[in-house]
């Protein structure tokens, strides 16, 4: 199996290392962040097996058309439109009502949402085939 | 002069109408509301805005109001862009507010408006602020793919 050597990999390789060893001395150093360390080194590892998998093939094989940029461009448009409605009506509600919502979770509700629903148009706009 | 030319901006007029209405309807008690500050002022400023707005579009010819592909591909582009900026902007606030609850991390008063709620106005509340970051961000990013010129 030949393996691509060019900036396109060795970029990622190099900053999941440095991600690790950052990882490693955040966790050692400054006890108070060890979930943030252990974040690091876990992050640092996938971008790394991606990596490793990206180097296998060739570098056509990762190259968008212009259909694929016309799909992303229109999940991301929707996706922010639907997050930007949840955040509005999260205001509102932390505004106008008594209820009060942590942050905590609302952020993490308005990560989800906003993931989520950017995959999940991704995948219905790639399936649909025709993009206005 | 018509009032009305184009009628797919009617319904802004009606919604500008009904938010005027539901917020007369909230400051004169008719619709009763149990948080602190009083929303029927805001909904009347948006409802006028709306209401504007609409008569505006709705006055203006309908081969003049649509958007053109040029125009469509752009706004898509932005706010494809947007969307991203939001999404770090989130994780960030996250982390901030994970870091100062575990007082790991103390950066005095500096993101004093993010790291103590209580003494916020509710102006810049966090979700207000992500608002803003998106309409900053739209601002800026339609200026430059506007004056970059190449839709790829």
């Amino acid at each position: 199996m030949k393996f691509r050597r060019d900036k396109y990999i060795l970029r990622p390789m190099l900053m999941s290392i440095g991600m690790v060893i950052a990882g490693i001395l955040l966790s050692y150093l400054m006890p108070s962040l060890f979930f943030a360390g252990v974040g690091l080194i876990m992050a640092g590892m996938i971008l790394s097996v991606m990596g490793v998998y990206a180097a296998t093939k060739p570098i056509e094989y990762f190259m968008p058309d212009e259909r694929i940029n016309k799909n992303t461009d229109k999940a991301g448009h929707h996706a922010f439109w639907i997050m930007v409605n949840v955040v509005i009506i999260l205001n509102l509600i932390d505004m106008f009502t008594s209820v009060s919502i942590e942050y905590n979770i609302a952020g993490l509700l308005i990560l989800f949402i906003g993931i989520y629903s950017f995959w999940i148009l991704g995948w219905f706009y790639g399936k649909k085939g025709d993009l206005e | 002069m018509k009032l009305i030319n184009n009628k797919r901006y009617t319904v802004l007029v009606v919604l500008g109408l009904v938010n005027i209405m539901i917020g007369l309807a909230e400051m004169l008690k008719i619709i009763p509301y149990s948080g602190t500050a009083t929303p029927g002022v805001s909904m009347m400023g948006a409802g006028i805005i709306i209401l504007i707005i609409g008569l505006y579009l709705s006055r203006t010819p309908e081969s003049e109001s649509m958007p053109d592909e040029r125009t469509m591909k752009r706004d898509m582009k932005v706010q494809s862009s947007t969307f991203g900026i939001i999404l770090a902007y989130v994780t960030l606030l996250l982390l901030m507010d994970v870091s100062w609850s575990s007082n790991s991390i103390n950066m005095g008063d500096f993101f004093l408006i993010f790291s103590r709620p209580e003494d916020m106005s509710v102006l810049f509340s966090r979700y207000m602020s992500i608002i803003f970051v998106a309409i900053i961000s739209i601002v800026a990013l339609t200026f430059y793919y506007n004056k970059k010129g190449d839709m790829k």
